[in-house]
């Protein structure tokens, strides 16, 4: 049984050993995680489908998933960095899908203040996995079949792509909503925004409600590539606030996109690991682009 | 019995139409990686997604992120002018296949063409039905022909997606 590239369990782990527990040929994938970083990373998930399907390998582990409109799309990791111990045994991933939702209760159960961790351990194919905090054990089952997509790798070069600052896209999206919840009780207005990236890297959310006009200007911290002219694309600004709204606090974000195509928004979050900052998760998602028409002249 | 009121001219200009569409949609199941053409004259769709399709530069996506395996295709093409006063051009959506492209969770893919043989497309792009069934306009009810509407180009592409393909 290979354990290459996989963290070791420390000496003094706060709990038993899987394999200790399970015996070696039952246990798949073992880890120990702050219930922090995996609720943030739950929250990324959960924006787009209720259910995914978890790939876990030794690098951590993986999710690729749509929504059911087939508007949104996500590639996400959770990596073996982001546990406080974590092992995958054998060289092959191993999938199961399952709701999201017992993760988040369990993550919910881990008192912060006496500094508990879940655990998640996956068994053999058939075998439900077991989720604890503190000293709740659940188990989860996993589904035959999502029913659902997974997300598609999309090859493409955008004409705008930049590294932005979080806090400022977090504000432009929730400023950007002001003309449409000023309409609240005035009848349908669609919650669209208008997304524009200028020749000098600047990104700019736009809300506009044919009555009032929010323009927030988001400054890049790195373009990397401009357009020579500007480029705008109109998207849900549901899906804008959801897709901003999940990344969290400290998370690097790179956006691109291109005249009416879909965005890509990715982000990484680092964390100090053994003296150096390590990327502990990361997250790409796919929006698609609503039509922006001159109407039928 | 009905009995039609089409001048010769019209229905000539009917079979110029019909013919461009043919051809426009050889080009694009031939020019789109995944897509085949249905099996059958009686098929009720032109294409079918023969893999998971995502967009591409050459074929932009609205309203969706990727088109699933097994999904219904339309493809309705006009030219970027029609007639002499150079209107812009319309798709012609007929009632009954749009509702089975619904029903199936099928797309359209609209393009936007020049009249002449062996020719690019300008402009392309993939819209689900549903989405196209919240911009089309009111269905018309005329004798002797299928119950239609129609949806000028404008509605689907802007201007500079269109101009941009014409070298």
């Amino acid at each position: 049984m290979s354990l290459s590239g996989n963290r070791n369990w420390g000496g003094n782990a706060e709990y038993p050993d899987p394999v200790a527990a399970h015996g070696p040929s039952e246990v798949v994938t073992q880890g120990v995680i702050g219930p922090g970083l995996l609720q943030n990373w739950l929250a990324a998930l959960d924006i787009v489908h209720p259910e995914a399907p978890l790939v876990f390998d030794s690098e951590g582990i993986h999710a690729s998933v749509v929504n059911e409109a087939k508007t949104q799309q996500l590639e996400t990791t959770l990596f073996a960095e982001a546990f406080e111990e974590f092992q995958h045994f054998g060289d092959e991933p191993t999938e199961r899908i399952v709701a999201l939702r017992p993760f988040h209760e369990t993550a919910r159960l881990a008192e912060p203040d006496a500094e508990e961790a879940v655990s998640i351990t996956v068994d053999q194919p058939g075998q439900p996995l077991h989720l604890r905090a503190g000293p709740v054990d659940r188990t989860v089952a996993a589904y035959d079949d999502l029913g659902t997509l997974r997300a598609s790798e999309l090859e493409r070069d955008y004409d705008y792509r930049a590294a932005i600052d979080r806090r400022q896209l977090v504000a432009a999206a929730r400023h950007a909503r002001v003309p449409f919840r000023a309409m609240d009780g005035f009848g349908s207005t669609s919650d669209q925004y208008h997304i524009r990236g200028e020749p000098d890297g600047t990104l700019h959310v736009i809300g506009d409600s044919d009555i009032d006009n929010v323009d927030a200007p988001v400054a890049t911290e790195d373009a990397i590539r401009t357009p020579e002219t500007a480029v705008e694309a109109v998207y849900s600004g549901e899906l804008v606030r959801d897709v901003v709204g999940s990344i969290p606090d400290g998370a690097v974000v790179s956006f691109q996109f291109a005249s009416d195509t879909d965005f890509r928004l990715r982000w990484t979050l680092k964390q100090e690991r053994h003296g150096e900052q390590r990327p502990v998760a990361e997250a790409e998602y796919h929006v698609a682009p609503i039509l922006q028409s001159g109407g039928g002249a | 019995m009905s009995v039609s009121r089409r001048q010769p001219e019209a229905d000539s200009r009917l079979a110029r139409s019909k013919r461009l569409g043919e051809r426009v949609e050889a080009t694009v199941i031939q020019r789109v990686d995944g897509l085949r053409a249905a099996p059958g004259r009686d098929s009720r769709h032109d294409a079918v997604a023969e893999q998971c399709l995502a967009p591409t530069e050459r074929l932009p996506f609205a309203g969706i992120c990727l088109v699933e395996q097994g999904t219904p295709v339309e493809i309705k093409s006009v030219a970027a002018v029609q007639g002499e006063r150079e209107a812009t051009g319309r798709f012609y959506l007929r009632e009954g296949q749009h509702g089975e492209l619904l029903a199936d969770a099928g797309v359209y893919i609209f393009v936007v063409a020049v009249p002449v043989p062996n020719r690019d497309p300008l402009a392309m792009k993939l819209v689900p039905a549903s989405l196209v069934d919240e911009l089309r306009g009111s269905w018309i009810e005329v004798e002797d022909r299928l119950t239609h509407t129609k949806l000028a180009w404008s509605h689907v592409f802007r201007d500079a997606e269109v101009s941009d393909g014409v070298e």
